[in-house]
């Protein structure tokens, strides 16, 4: 590079570091306020996640599943006859504690 | 209550950056409180969402950009017939000429100088859009390549290549421009 060629980049490079200069306007604010004022009010209305309500859903209708099927078959709970069961029960257990995670959890 | 306040910290914190990047970037001065509102909009409907992962001001650039590259969808959508640089479209404003006012002048470097100036914001109006907000960013805002990228959303070495690229490009069609004498005049 010669000396010409350097010293147009250094005044390329210069011009590109010059920040344009740009007052604000004063009524910025008050414009940017009044279409914050039309905005939809959707800080008041919560965003609904699916995924949170589908996770809620599902936690009631398994521990809802649980309650009526103990219920209506109480003498497999007195006497577990397999292990199977056991199993099912865990399962069962641990799904609602998935469901109540995923329903609790902070998407932030 | 909390967070519009806090939104109006940020308005008044990070106001003159957002609308000196948005005249870069987009190259006009009539339009940029529409762009600057609209950034500022979009900030507000993100806020809830915004999981403090990043920094506001990359979260701003970010949005800057977008709006950036949104306004020129759309003057290429309505085939806009020719670009009209910040500089160009205000040279006749007696504002614009003060800011470039110099306490002991020499009148016809200070002229050569602002037309170089000129130039290079034209110029820097026609590169691409990649180019041109890495040129952007990394010159006149001095955001480090980690902030470009995280910024654009690009690889470290792409957002090398654009500055390299796009400082090369700028160089030549600035070079083709301006007389050779009215650079190294200077």
């Amino acid at each position: 590079m010669n000396p010409e060629q350097n010293n147009q980049e250094s005044l390329l490079i210069a011009a590109l570091e010059r920040r344009p200069e740009i007052a604000v306007p004063v009524d910025f604010h008050l414009r940017l306020r009044a279409s914050l004022a039309e905005e939809p009010a959707r800080r008041a209305a919560r965003r609904v996640s699916f995924a949170r309500t589908t996770a809620y859903v599902a936690a009631v209708c398994m521990a809802v599943a649980l309650v009526v099927l103990t219920m209506l078959y109480p003498e497999t709970i007195k006497v577990p006859e397999s292990m199977t069961f056991v199993l099912e029960l865990l399962l069962v257990a641990q799904l609602v504690a998935v469901g109540f995670w995923l329903g609790t959890h902070s998407e932030g | 209550m909390q967070t519009h306040l806090q939104f109006e910290e940020i308005v008044r914190e990070h106001q003159s950056m957002v609308f000196r990047t948005l005249l870069r970037l987009t190259g006009d001065r009539e339009q940029v409180d529409d762009l600057a509102q609209e950034v500022f909009l979009r900030l507000y409907r993100a806020l809830d969402n915004f999981r403090g992962q990043a920094k506001i001001s990359t979260y701003l650039y970010r949005i800057v950009v977008n709006v950036a590259q949104d306004e020129w969808k759309r003057r290429r959508k309505e085939r806009a017939a020719r670009v009209m640089p910040f500089s160009a479209q205000d040279e006749t404003a007696p504002d614009y000429m003060e800011s470039f006012a110099h306490p002991d002048p020499d009148a016809e470097q200070q002229l050569l100088e602002q037309e170089f100036w000129q130039t290079v914001d034209c110029e820097l109006l026609a590169l691409g859009e990649s180019e041109r907000a890495v040129l952007v960013l990394y010159h006149q805002e001095e955001c480090s390549y980690e902030a470009i990228a995280e910024i654009l959303h690009l690889p470290i070495g792409t957002v090398r290549t654009h500055l390299h690229r796009g400082r090369q490009r700028l160089g030549e069609a600035v070079r083709t421009r301006i007389r050779p004498r009215e650079v190294v005049a200077r």
